[in-house]
């Protein structure tokens, strides 16, 4: 299988998130996203930083939700890569 | 030679209408590119959108310099006139640098800075001894980028890779004809409003290449 470019790697993430009724626990996230503990780390706290991701806990359970930036992005992220695409970028 | 008389005679209003053409095309361009690279911190986006900004710097600055040039002659004047060649010289150098970089950068990770250090260096270098350098960089920098940019298009073959080359072998003609302009000029004056025709092309090409899919996708 062919390395993921680190946008469809952030795509990923995000997809899993919306598709879990925009509520996913972090280790149901972290075995979706196929990714090591120490990679999923670091892109959960890249979106976080960011705006794309929100963390919230309610009865001492930690869940990840998108904001309206990590809908942005899913919506823009086809014509994102297509740019990419056809400008060599 | 019609037309070419008209041109002559209202010269400050077509120059006007053709910046505001060329900063029209060159700044939308520039707002997508960022727009993406705010959301994606993709940096191909930051290097093709900087590139367009540059050009559009440059082509603000040689409107200005028109109207200095044009101004009754005064030694701040002149003074001035040199200090806007050297950022003139520069901005388009940046340009053509930002744009090979923007193909570029994930092969050759160079850093940032060394684009402006080139740049200045042949800004200062033109503003001394001739335009040439800057034309003859630029003319290499375009020639490669027309390059790369075939390459991609072998990969796909979509239509807006084919366009963005075409645009690319027309920057290199464009750059080529505004060397040539001051020799070409002597014999066939309104050679000019060709050289103006296809940097208008270039970036018309590019404009619609960025914001065809956008406009589609608010129809």
């Amino acid at each position: 299988m062919a390395k993921r470019e680190r946008l469809e790697v952030i795509c990923d993430i995000l997809r899993v998130i919306r598709d879990s009724n925009n509520r996913i626990k972090p280790t149901r996230l972290l075995y979706a996203s196929n990714l090591s503990p120490q990679m999923f780390k670091e892109y959960i706290e890249e979106l976080t930083a960011k705006g794309f991701v929100g963390q919230s806990e309610s009865q001492g359970r930690k869940t990840f939700s998108l904001s309206d930036k990590g809908f942005e992005f899913l919506k823009k992220y086809r014509e994102m890569m297509e740019f990419i695409r056809d400008f060599g970028l | 030679m019609g037309s070419f008389n008209l041109f002559l005679q209202d010269r400050l209003i077509f120059e006007l209408l053709y910046t505001a053409l060329i900063l029209f095309f060159t700044l939308s361009i520039y707002v997508k590119a960022s727009r993406f690279y705010s959301l994606s911190s993709h940096k191909g986006f930051r290097f093709f959108g900087n590139a367009f900004l540059s050009f559009a710097v440059a082509y603000a600055i040689r409107f200005a310099i028109g109207l200095v040039e044009g101004a009754p002659y005064a030694w701040i004047l002149s003074i001035l006139a040199v200090l806007m060649s050297i950022a003139f010289f520069y901005t388009i150098c940046l340009f053509g640098f930002y744009l090979v970089y923007s193909l570029v950068w994930k092969e050759q990770k160079t850093r940032e800075y060394i684009l402006h250090v080139a740049a200045l260096a042949i800004a200062i270098l033109s503003v001394l001894f001739g335009s040439e350098f800057m034309f003859v960089s630029q003319l290499a920098v375009l020639a490669y980028a027309s390059v790369v940019s075939y390459d991609n298009y072998l990969k796909d073959r979509r239509k807006i890779q084919q366009l963005y080359f075409i645009a690319m072998v027309l920057g290199f003609a464009g750059f080529l004809a505004n060397s040539l302009l001051p020799i070409i000029s002597e014999v066939y004056p309104p050679f000019v409003i060709y050289v103006y025709a296809i940097t208008v092309s270039i970036f018309l090409i590019i404009f619609y290449c960025v914001t065809g899919r956008w406009l589609k996708e608010n129809d």
